[in-house]
């Protein structure tokens, strides 16, 4: 692959990989460089063409894989890290009413960086990322079954974890509308 | 009416079965609700669908183009290399096992005595047979003595010739007399 394809076939997939990591990471710093890493590793296995059968994917993965080993090595967990540090919405842009929202979104993703894989994964990729299923699927090499058992699974650890966390104090469930 | 529909399709998002385009109206419906401020664990779950993140830095983009003006990794020989390395080093236990498995099953050395005193008479008896078997080992090798023997037959035959040829020196001597007293004689 020369400098030319892999700029026009494999670069463009950068903004998306930095969306993913920033998901399981949570910093803009960490996430360029999860990303700057499987670009170097996907520059310098250029010559395996294998790599680029399905470049997406292997991209995906080794992010998430990537991202993985991070959280593994900071030994952090991600709630500690929304009471101090979140940088999840871009400070300045709330709108009447985004402060309750934006309040659940860091829950919420509290609630998921404490989950195991590939439960974690397939939350963030399909539900939040908006993978299709098949992409999460190839993404998690696993199927789509597969992967909707997982998803029910990690969705419904989610809802009752909220449901937990918002009936504290009161006494009740907050309830569907 | 809505509310029902709104309820068979989470029942479904949560089983896991929903398509693409019921995931959507269902976050279309929720959207609609959380604005109204109803709010519930299902429509924060689905606020959290492309979530706005934090833009990547101004040069995040050059960084990865960076990339590119970097020198490929040269051919993989170091792979080829750590392959054979590991498939030698297999070889290696394999065959290890194998002869250490085989002189586990042969016997291989014991310590099956306990009492000093019998261990002593077992090694006397040990000794004894080695000893044994190299005194039939040995027997054959006799007759090369007599190699060393030769010599010492033959020297006697060195004297006699000795002898022989003062002997014959004698004569010569006497050869000599004989002459003389013929000149003697004719004088």
């Amino acid at each position: 692959m020369t400098p030319e394809e892999f700029r026009k076939l494999i670069l463009p997939e950068g903004r998306r990989l930095y969306a993913l990591a920033f998901r399981y990471l949570n910093s803009r710093e960490e996430a360029e460089d999860v990303v700057q890493e499987v670009m170097m590793k996907l520059w310098e296995d250029r010559n395996e063409s294998r790599r680029y059968e399905n470049s997406s994917a292997w991209c995906t993965a080794v992010t998430r894989n990537s991202c993985i080993d991070l959280l593994r090595r900071r030994r952090r967990v991600w709630h500690e890290e929304i009471n101090s540090t979140t940088v999840f919405f871009e400070p300045g842009t709330d709108e009447p009413g985004m402060s309750d929202s934006r309040e659940a979104a860091e829950l919420i993703n509290g609630i998921v960086s404490r989950m195991k894989e590939p439960y974690r994964s397939a939350v963030i990729m399909k539900d939040i990322e908006g993978y299709s299923y098949e992409e999460a699927a190839e993404a998690l090499q696993t199927n789509v079954n597969a992967l909707r058992t997982i998803l029910s699974r990690a969705r419904r650890s989610v809802r009752d974890e909220l449901k937990k966390i918002y009936s504290y104090g009161t006494g009740k469930d907050k309830d569907t509308a | 009416m809505e509310q029902e529909k709104i309820k068979t399709l989470l029942e479904k998002f949560y089983q896991g079965n929903t398509t693409e385009e019921e995931e959507e109206q269902l976050r279309e419906y929720l959207r609609d609700l959380s604005l109204t401020g109803s709010l519930s664990p299902d429509t924060d779950y689905m606020s959290l669908y492309r979530g706005s993140i934090p833009e990547p830095s101004d040069d995040f983009v050059a960084r990865l183009e960076n990339i590119t003006h970097t020198e490929a990794r040269p051919p993989v020989h170091g792979k080829v290399l750590y392959f054979a390395v590991r498939i030698a080093a297999a070889v290696v236990i394999v065959a290890g096992l194998y002869f250490f498995i085989d002189y586990l099953r042969s016997g291989g050395m014991k310590d099956t005595y306990s009492d000093p005193g019998l261990a002593m008479a077992e090694v006397k008896n040990i000794l004894t047979v080695v000893s044994h078997n190299m005194k039939a080992g040995t027997a054959p090798l006799g007759s090369i003595k007599t190699i060393n023997i030769a010599p010492e037959a033959i020297s006697p035959l060195g004297k006699i010739n000795n002898t022989l040829g003062k002997s014959l020196q004698n004569l010569r001597y006497l050869d000599n007399l004989t002459v003389n007293e013929k000149e003697i004689r004719n004088d």
